[in-house]
């Protein structure tokens, strides 16, 4: 992170909002909620679904953030990176409740998950341009089914389905993958 | 393939949310138990968290906060509710413990040889914990030799990788206190004042093989802790 980076500033406004709230800061966490929750409500509700399910989903996600605001490593994640892996996770949790789910994808979904990078007008960090760089290194079925995993939270089993092929192809390329990806962010 | 290679894949697995079933479980006990394992979660968390960035934001419906509010404050007033969860923290440390070897023992002698003494003496004691169900070394420190000891509980160290200890005083830099192991008792001798010693949090990060070459710490912090006195 430079000093130029313009979203610098508000990821330490958010940092700074975490270490208020794990010192049970009330306005702090509201503003917290303010900032974060349509975020972490469009994480949430891209893997479930809007409605009732997914607001449920993210109260747990802020009640959680209450009680373990402490627990923010500033120097491993961005704020929102760490918010959001809570969020994932929960949603997740309640997605494998029925599997394998019937999962229809969007001409939205696969936009997405086919190019991640255009999204007008937001300004991008340092670290989602190097991860971007290293999926675009992959081989793009492969990268698309990264991308299907992290935005819909698609299990193995569901990625299987989508694309027709064996469970055990499923999870050997998914290793290539991400062993592929974690060489190119180490560099 | 390597069982490292393995180990990060299950991690990277775990933070990518494609496991299910009994295998997705295992792997998040793992991660509640293992802090080695935490940790390299965390790290793929973090690799992969920036595609949130890319996530178009979407309202919530109004009102929600207030749910949330009320939530926490429902927790709050159920203080015998907490009580309980202390409780049950506790037991689960204790179990682990004895779990991890010989701390059980090692607390009950401390506090034996406490109350031998004179009733003037006192021994520090500090658990270095991730949380309440994770702790990875006891301390304690017998004031009048300043010597310290370090027992592991239920630490696990990667290959190539080594503990090292740190006191962190407030508005000072970490200062560090040498390697630990994670099979064995370390004994170590302080040369801070009591008070200091009280007063900092001690941690333990992990670090390349014979520890941090910067003189701070590298790596995560994976255990954290205060020296709390055990009068006789």
């Amino acid at each position: 992170m430079t000093l130029s980076d313009p979203t610098a500033a508000a990821r330490d406004v958010l940092a700074d909002l975490l270490a208020r709230t794990a010192n049970q800061d009330s306005l702090a966490f509201a503003e917290l909620y303010r900032a974060t929750s349509p975020k972490l409500y469009g994480v949430i509700a891209r893997i479930l679904g809007r409605g009732p399910l997914a607001e449920e989903v993210l109260q747990d996600v802020y009640v959680r953030v209450w009680a373990r605001a402490g627990d923010f490593e500033p120097w491993r994640a961005s704020a929102v990176a760490w918010l959001a892996a809570i969020a994932r996770n929960r949603a997740i949790d309640e997605a494998r409740r029925s599997t394998p789910r019937q999962v229809e994808l969007s001409e939205d979904d696969l936009r997405l998950a086919d190019h991640p990078e255009p999204l007008a007008g937001r300004e991008r960090n340092e670290r989602l341009q190097a991860l971007l760089r290293c999926l675009s290194a992959l081989e793009p079925g492969r990268r698309r089914l990264i991308l299907l995993a992290y935005y819909r939270g698609l299990s193995r089993e569901e990625l299987a389905s989508q694309v027709g092929r064996p469970v055990s192809t499923i999870k050997t390329w998914l290793h290539r993958s991400l062993s592929q990806l974690r060489i190119c962010l180490a560099q | 393939m390597t069982d490292d290679e393995e180990e990060d894949h299950l991690a990277a697995e775990l933070a990518l949310g494609t496991l299910a079933g009994a295998e997705r479980d295992q792997a998040e006990e793992r991660r509640r138990s293992d802090p080695a394992f935490a940790s390299a979660v965390a790290s793929w968390e973090a690799r992969l968290a920036p595609l949130a960035e890319s996530v178009p934001d979407l309202a919530p419906p109004p009102g929600l906060f207030t749910k949330i509010e009320r939530r926490i404050e429902g927790a709050a007033a159920r203080a015998p509710v907490v009580e309980l969860d202390l409780l049950r923290k506790l037991r689960r440390w204790r179990l682990a413990a004895m779990a991890g070897g010989a701390l059980a023992a090692c607390l009950a002698l401390a506090l034996a040889l406490a109350s031998l003494r004179p009733t003037t003496s006192v021994t520090f004691v500090a658990r270095l914990e991730k949380n309440a169900a994770a702790p990875g070394f006891l301390l304690t420190l017998d004031p009048a030799t300043r010597t310290l000891a370090v027992r592991p509980v239920a630490a696990r160290v990667q290959p190539g990788k080594s503990f090292e200890l740190w006191l962190i005083a407030p508005g000072a830099p970490p200062r560090p206190f040498g390697l630990l192991d994670p099979a064995k008792e370390s004994v170590k001798t302080i040369d801070v004042g009591l008070r200091s010693a009280e007063a900092a949090t001690w941690a333990v990060s992990l670090e390349p093989a014979g520890g941090s070459p910067t003189g701070a710490p590298t790596g995560p912090v994976l255990f954290t802790g205060r020296l709390l006195p055990v009068r006789s």
